[in-house]
């Protein structure tokens, strides 16, 4: 029984790796998502969905790798295995730009290899953690060593961009220009101020003249427009800064990281 | 480790070469996530002034309520209802355009933005043309023919049903659409079946309506590409088909039947379909009942008139919305046309009809003004608009989702 069943399993990689068909990943994640189907054991079953999780990763499909990976029975792997499946994983949805979600993994992955050092780092820098990734970072530039670019690396953190806190985004946009200077949009901030002024010089003029309907009625919505729109536009650019700042910083990192050896060379 | 296991290994390792991989720092390098991050840019066609109100918008509200934007609505609604009409419904736009009046507006999950372009203040029409439904998908596929029976193999059902129960619906459609394999009704069906997973309806259809009386799979193809020709608009051909069936589910076909009647707005071929209704089949009683409301609501109530919105809505600006539905847009039309009116008449009093501070705020209240009659004129007709819209929803459903339960 234990022949027969080895001798297919053998027969269906076999088939699914020459095959003339098997040109593409979508072929061969097929013919292996067939070796879980045909009730194969436990260790062909993780081998089978490795090598279907391998071929969505090849091909750019990410997020399918790692929910592949996510059917992996860890529980009969070693140690070993089980790591570098969560590493994959963490890659994976790295990849796919999902950044949230590969750091919720930087834990569970560990830090016992170089490449998870690695991509900890930028994991976390991509996710605008940039004190924890600047640990990892640290710590795999002096793998093999104390690193003579150590003091570049922290150059790099320490000029990370610091994340815009809502609160006080708010605070300052009660006073139009404020909270666009803060968000550093200076032109914006500019043309923002000046609506506010022209509601504001509006609404007295209109009372001075004694038009209080319309310094009231057309002042108000004037500077509801203006005043409150001060402020929304400012909460959308802290948001926008939030998106922005952690994915340019993380691009410097992984320039630094990816090509540190050469460089030094 | 297992002696099998070990063979696993060996020929994964071997298929490291075949696969060609990329290393996992030459993925981490190419990585490219720029499309990540939220690029501002003006609206795609914007002119200069555009691109200008563009800047000052962005001050004044933070972000845009509408998509399109009030600033980019009045060119596509000169082009789609001519020039004073989009001057009224721009006007209707804006006085629509504030926190109290988009409160109950339906915003697109995706950018939280409230989709209405100018087609909204147009009739809409109710034919549907054969085949002009919205498709979920509309690919072509490709089939790796079987020229010979030599290579060729029978499908195997039972893995394309595990493919699709646990969720593996492009690994299924890779494996038929892949491979070659005899011709067979089975293959057909599972091709059908695979696609409609898929949502690809058009492909779908194509499938299970090829599928033969004679085969076991053919009631369930048979009703399922119905459904299908109903959602792609195609309701005469599957109304005909239905009419020729004969086989054992009766009452399903007659809520087909009836719920194809509804669509194509045919109130005296309904009547004669829901004969069949039993309200006793657990799978069919829900949609039996909902096509008998929506009956009851389309053809024998009265519906609300967008002349009396219109009117309703000269006499005090913004009733009129509030009788189509709109509470939220009604008070922010009274209030916005209101205060309008209170700063014209101010100036009136203070100045006189003559003076231009006068004639600025009447000009604009008048604009508003007659962009509210417009606007609530138009609530009206997109208030049964939506209604129709909604019960469409509704009927497609029901045509469609019993079949889940029937041939479980």
């Amino acid at each position: 029984m234990l022949r027969k069943r080895l001798f297919c399993t053998a027969c269906i990689f076999l088939c699914v790796l020459f095959s003339s068909r098997a040109q593409n990943a979508d072929s061969l994640a097929v013919g292996y998502e067939r070796i879980v189907f045909e009730g194969a054991g436990l260790a062909e079953t993780n081998a089978a969905l490795r090598a279907k999780a391998d071929c969505y990763k090849q091909a750019g499909r990410y997020r399918e790798a790692s929910e592949t990976l996510a059917r992996l029975r860890l529980f009969a792997m070693t140690d070993e295995e089980r790591a570098d499946v969560l590493y994959q994983r963490e890659l994976c949805w790295f990849l796919d730009g999902d950044f949230a979600q590969a750091a919720s993994m930087v834990e569970e992955v560990g830090d016992s290899t170089e490449d998870a050092l690695l991509l900890h780092a930028l994991v976390l820098a991509y996710a605008g953690r940039y004190n924890e990734s600047e640990i990892y970072a640290a710590r795999y530039i002096s793998w093999n060593g104390p690193s003579p670019r150590l003091q570049e690396l922290l150059a790099l953190y320490a000029a990370a961009p610091q994340p815009r806190n809502q609160v006080t985004a708010a605070v300052l946009s009660f006073f139009p220009p404020l909270g666009h200077f803060y968000n550093g949009r200076t032109g914006e901030g500019l043309l923002s101020g000046a609506l506010n002024l022209a509601s504001l010089g509006f609404t007295v003029a209109n009372m001075v003249s004694g038009y209080w309907v319309t310094a009231i009625l057309g002042g108000g919505i004037a500077l509801d427009q203006t005043f409150m729109g001060n402020r929304e536009r400012n909460a959308a650019l802290v948001a926008l800064h939030d998106r922005n700042d952690p994915i340019a910083f993380g691009d410097k990192v992984r320039d630094f990281l990816l090509y540190y050896r050469t460089s030094t060379q | 480790m297992t002696r099998r296991a070990a063979l696993v290994l060996l020929l994964l390792a071997a298929a490291v070469p075949a696969l060609a991989q990329t290393s996992d720092r030459e993925l981490l390098r190419r990585a490219d996530f720029s499309s990540k991050q939220i690029i501002e840019t003006p609206p795609a066609g914007a002119n200069a002034a555009e691109k200008t109100l563009w800047g000052v918008r962005r001050q004044l509200t933070g972000t845009d309520r509408y998509e399109p934007a009030n600033y980019m609505f009045f060119r596509p609604a000169v082009r789609e209802l001519g020039l004073i009409p989009a001057f009224f419904a721009t006007s209707d736009r804006i006085l629509r355009d504030t926190r109290l009046g988009t409160v109950r507006a339906l915003a697109d999950p995706s950018d939280g933005k409230i989709h209405e372009g100018p087609e909204a203040y147009a009739a809409r029409s109710r034919a549907h043309s054969v085949g002009g439904g919205e498709t979920d998908g509309k690919a072509a596929v490709s089939v790796s023919r079987c020229g010979d029976d030599a290579g060729c193999r029978p499908v195997d059902a039972d893995f394309v049903q595990y493919l699709i129960e646990n969720d593996l619906k492009k690994d299924a459609r890779e494996l038929l659409f892949g491979s070659q394999f005899q011709p067979s009704d089975t293959l057909t069906f599972l091709r059908g079946w695979t696609l409609y997973q898929l949502k690809e309806l058009e492909a779908a259809n194509s499938y299970l309506g090829a599928v033969p009386q004679e085969s076991p799979f053919y009631d369930k193809a048979f009703f399922y590409s119905n459904a299908v020709s109903a959602h792609l608009g195609d309701y005469d051909s599957a109304t005909s088909r239905l009419q020729d069936y004969s086989g054992p589910y009766a009452e399903l076909k007659g809520v087909q039947l009836a719920g194809l009647a509804l669509l194509r707005d045919d109130p005296e071929a309904f009547k004669a379909a829901a004969g069949a209704f039993s309200y006793s089949d657990y799978a069919l009683e829900t949609a039996e009942r909902d096509m008998d409301e929506i009956f009851h609501v389309r053809y024998e109530t009265p519906k609300k008139s967008p002349w009396l919105a219109a009117g309703a809505s000269a006499l005090v600006p913004g009733l009129g919305k509030i009788y189509a539905g709109q509470l939220g847009e009604g008070i922010s039309t009274f209030l916005v046309t209101g205060a309008m009116g209170a700063i014209t008449a101010e100036h009136w009093i203070k100045d006189g009809p003559g003076d231009w501070k006068t004639i600025v705020p009447a000009v604009l209240t008048g604009i508003l003004y007659i962009g509210n009659i417009y606007g609530a004129y138009m609530s009206v007709s997109i208030y049964n608009s939506q209604l129709y819209d909604a019960q469409e929803t509704t009927l497609l459903y029901s045509v469609h989702i019993p079949l889940r339960t029937v041939f479980k």
